[in-house]
């Protein structure tokens, strides 16, 4: 007689048998629903970022396209009206583009940086405002500021602004002389806006004293920044 | 005619089919949102990583090209400083005031009986201050009033020019009076960026009503004797 030891399943112990393998492959569903839940909610932030990123890209590089549209037609109307091969320049004086040159006989380009120039130079304003007050028969011309070249930043930016220069001019004329020193400032190509205006005297002999706002602006520089998303 | 069923399983057997259906159930159901929820993570994962990837490369690689091209314009920096000093200069020249416009307004302003000996014109606040001599109080007084009652017209527009005249000192000696006026003026009197329809700057134009004589030669507003 042989023995069977091996326990034959009953039909009870099979259903409990599927049951436990059903409740293990939903476990394992729920586990890999979750995985992939979870990682869908940090994939989209992934996917927004990166689209916020594209959608700057795209405005940067259409930005680009219009710089550099303007930028070789600014490169050609600045050959025309700058770098011309005209006699003369926009005020009428000789175009001349040698570093020697002395205004009027300038070339445009140097005239709009003698209209506002880039650098701080102090002294080279204060030859201007002496030239013009004697140019126009003004004694004793005097010149009251402070020199700041040591503390005033002139490098090239991207975004340059105009700083502001604050000098006070005085001297003695006649009324014709007064009359002409201010017409001088007022015609010069480079702004001197006059804030306060002091005429004194009687008769032929007059006294002025006027303050004074100069300006220069640093040169600029083709600025291409970037842009850290958040 | 309805047939009749009978229910011949025993409860235990019933119960236990009842259990396995909603096992099914919640089990296809579970399968699904499984299903749902890696697809979504294929999809985002595919378009995330491969296809947004690709693109940010791509428009990357055009804007370094692009930002070689602008940076390769021979003397650019040198055409945008002039365009910049340009546009700077020409905004500071419309900012800034025309103070010699006081000589022609003095010579309308100033009666012939009197003088000016001293002049502050103050731009940050707009006011003048005038001090000089004259034959009578009367003359003062048509100053004043010329001060007062004086108008500019600019653009097709009139205003009055000058507003807060007051006569901060007098006193009368032996050649006549002595007096001091201060008035705040309409910043438009001095200003430079009136533009007419043409383009071009316009100056105000001043008038003072009749009654108010004034001079030919602004010079001689300065001139101790000409009262």
């Amino acid at each position: 007689m042989k023995l069977k030891l091996a326990a034959t399943k009953s039909p009870k112990s099979k259903v409990d048998n599927d049951e436990l393998r059903g409740w293990l492959i939903f476990g394992m569903v729920v586990l890999v629903g979750a995985f992939c839940l979870y990682s869908s909610k940090t994939l989209l932030s992934k996917v927004l970022y990166q689209q916020k990123v594209l959608s700057a890209s795209h405005k940067a590089s259409k930005q680009l396209d219009t710089n550099l549209s303007a930028t070789t037609q600014l490169a050609t109307q600045y050959k025309g009206l700058f770098e011309n091969d005209n006699p003369s320049n926009i005020l009428g004086g000789k175009n001349d583009s040698s570093a020697q040159a002395v205004p009027p006989n300038i070339d445009n380009a140097r005239l709009a940086l003698d209209a506002l120039p880039i650098t701080y130079d102090y002294p080279a304003l204060i030859a201007s405002l002496t030239k013009i007050m004697t140019d126009n028969g003004l004694s004793a011309p005097t010149i009251t500021g402070t020199d700041q070249t040591a503390t005033t930043n002139s490098q090239p930016t991207d975004s340059p602004q105009p700083v502001m220069i604050t000098v006070t001019i005085s001297g003695n004329g006649t009324s014709n002389a007064v009359s002409n020193v201010l017409n001088s400032l007022e015609k010069s190509i480079r702004p001197f806006d006059v804030t306060n205006l002091q005429i004194s005297g009687t008769g032929s002999q007059l006294g002025l004293t006027a303050s004074i706002n100069a300006y220069f602006q640093p040169a600029k520089t083709l600025g291409i920044t970037q842009e850290k998303m958040r | 005619m309805k047939g009749i069923e009978f229910n011949l399983l025993p409860k235990s057997r019933s119960d236990a089919m009842h259990a396995q259906a909603q096992q099914e159930e919640l089990m296809a159901k579970a399968l699904s949102a499984g299903l749902v929820c890696a697809c979504l993570f294929i999809l985002l994962f595919v378009y995330g990583d491969i296809v947004q990837k690709s693109q940010i490369s791509s428009t990357n690689k055009s804007i370094t090209e692009k930002t070689a091209k602008l940076q390769q314009v021979p003397n650019i920096n040198t055409i945008l400083t002039v365009q910049n000093q340009l546009k700077t200069a020409a905004s500071l020249n419309q900012t800034k005031h025309i103070s010699s416009r006081i000589f022609a307004y003095l010579a309308k302003l100033t009666p012939n009986n009197s003088n000016v000996s001293n002049l502050v014109l103050d731009f940050s606040t707009n006011t003048v201050k005038v001090d000089g001599g004259a034959d009578s109080a009367n003359t003062v007084n048509a100053f004043i009033d010329a001060l007062k009652s004086s108008q500019y017209s600019s653009l097709g527009t009139k205003n009055a020019a000058f507003s807060s005249v007051v006569e901060s000192s007098f006193s009368i000696n032996t050649k006549g009076v002595v007096y001091s006026l201060t008035a705040t003026f309409d910043p438009a009197l001095f200003a430079n960026n009136l533009i007419d329809s043409n383009g071009k700057i316009q100056a105000p134009s001043l008038s003072v009503p009749s009654g108010v004589t004034g001079r030919s030669d602004p010079a001689s507003v300065f001139n101790q004797g000409s009262h």
